[in-house]
């Protein structure tokens, strides 16, 4: 298969389809889509920040049961998509943050609020991550990383719903003031441009993802290449 | 787990679960009391985070009853990592949890047993330190509604770090690992605590305490179990 380079390999094919839905999305958020009605220009990276935190959440959750079936049946592909994806997930939800904190300066006057829960929650789950990512990294290469990453990689999603619980709660029952996000009513100007800042980012997943895991399959393979000179 | 020549005699069976439980929470404590070498740091430890805290807020007056709920938590989950870092690095130097795993231990009992050390070390130092802020603070820290508070919140702390002190003893910088993995897990422990001991140092009713205590409880079923589950994968060798 190596003998004639094709441009037309499924990876390039998933590249060059999230690219023309990037460009599409933006386009839509930005020309297309009419300014809404009390957050004027402001609402527009919602196109941009909403997908991108429903597909950050999509990564970490990917990673949390990837970790699972790896624990299970302990087949490297399912650690190398767990890695993967914790680290998408990882730089998707430092996005999210920053897109998030950009629309919260003007709407809400402030660039971070403590009391809401979900503003809070992706903070923990990043916190989380970029542990994660951490122990990888700093372990190397050594036998256990997988098995122990895995276990990282569960106990941080399971924690998700339980941070979101406190904090809503610790909200409720001591009143700050709170933000009030506008609730958009999805209508059809709103949802076209929307749907399609999602399929761009899921596409972008799919392609960053199978990168990576090229990447590190091949790193894999070196190390043990390494490994076996070595012991000769 | 069981090899047909431990099936030969009722006496060679190993112990059950319960069993095992007990012998290495006994076998931790030993070593514990014999070395003293987590107690008695851990509890110089907190009591110099409480005078850094007193002259970094000036804890007085209506200052005082805002922050000291919190002061207190982070002084013992500072602490509590002192026992954590012990509580496997110990292990590894002496190279025993191999003779450990070598029997016919469930990996479950074993996590459980170590859990349950630090939770009585926990306890050892809140048994030091409550009192004594009581005292140098002035602050009404006998509350009925304080002795779950910490219990629960100890079994969030000791529960989570204990199965994260075996992850971070088979990495490099596992000092700087430890702390890393374990805080952003313990928000709702943090959250829940700090809320729960500053309503009953209020002297508030039992209902307004009732749902940090639901939250802290909720929260140790979810981790405690999940970690006896899947304490075996960081202990395989």
């Amino acid at each position: 298969m190596r003998s004639a380079p094709s441009t037309l390999t499924p990876a390039n094919v998933i590249g060059v389809a999230a690219f023309a839905a990037m460009l599409i999305a933006l386009y839509l958020a930005i020309v297309e889509s009419p300014d809404e009605r009390v957050q004027g220009i402001h609402h527009r990276i919602y196109y941009i920040h909403v997908p991108t935190a429903l597909v950050a959440y999509l990564s970490i959750a990917i990673t949390a049961v990837a970790s699972g079936v790896y624990l299970r049946t302990r087949r490297p592909r399912w650690d190398r998509l767990a890695y993967a994806s914790a680290e998408i997930g990882v730089i998707l939800t430092t996005l999210v943050l920053v897109t998030g904190s950009i629309w919260g300066r003007p709407v809400w006057g402030a660039w971070w609020s403590w009391s809401d829960a979900r503003l809070v929650t992706t903070l923990v789950m990043w916190l989380s991550y970029i542990a994660y990512l951490m122990l990888r990294s700093l372990s190397g290469r050594a036998p256990g990383t997988a098995r122990t990453a895995a276990v990282i990689g569960i106990l941080g999603f399971v924690n998700v719903p339980v941070t979101y619980f406190s904090v809503y709660l610790w909200t409720y029952l001591h009143p700050l003031p709170t933000l009030q996000s506008a609730t958009d009513r999805p209508e059809s100007a709103i949802l076209v441009p929307f749907l399609a800042g999602m399929l761009a980012f899921i596409l972008l997943y799919v392609y960053l993802i199978r990168m990576r895991m090229r990447v590190e399959e091949a790193q894999q393979n070196l190390d043990a290449l390494r490994a076996a000179a070595e012991g000769q | 787990m069981k090899s047909p020549s431990q099936a030969t005699g009722p006496k060679n069976t190993p112990p059950g679960y319960a069993a095992q439980f007990w012998l290495l929470l006994r076998k931790e404590l030993a070593v514990e009391f014999r070395s003293r070498e987590t107690a008695a740091p851990m509890a110089v430890f907190a009591v110099a985070a409480l005078i850094a805290f007193q002259f970094s807020f000036d804890l007085r007056g209506a200052v005082l009853t805002l922050v000291a709920p919190g002061v207190l938590w982070v002084a013992i989950i500072f602490a509590s990592l002192l026992a954590l870092g012990r509580s496997f690095a110990r292990e590894d130097e002496r190279g025993s949890l191999e003779g450990i795993l070598l029997s016919p231990t469930d990996p479950g009992a074993l996590y459980l047993a170590k859990a349950a050390a630090n939770v009585v070390l926990l306890t050892m130092l809140e048994v030091v330190i409550v009192p004594l802020s009581a005292l140098l603070f002035n602050l009404q820290l006998l509350q009925p509604a304080l002795l779950p508070t910490f219990l629960l919140g100890n079994i969030g702390i000791a529960g989570v770090g204990t199965i994260l002190s075996s992850i971070a003893a088979q990495a490099r910088a596992r000092e700087a690992l430890l702390p890393i993995m374990l805080l952003p897990l313990l928000v709702p422990v943090i959250i829940a605590a700090v809320r729960a001991t500053g309503l009953a140092i209020d002297g508030r009713p039992w209902e307004d305490i009732q749902p940090w205590l639901a939250v802290l409880a909720a929260y140790d079923l979810i981790f405690v179990v999940l970690s006896a589950l899947l304490f075996y994968a960081t202990v395989e060798r």
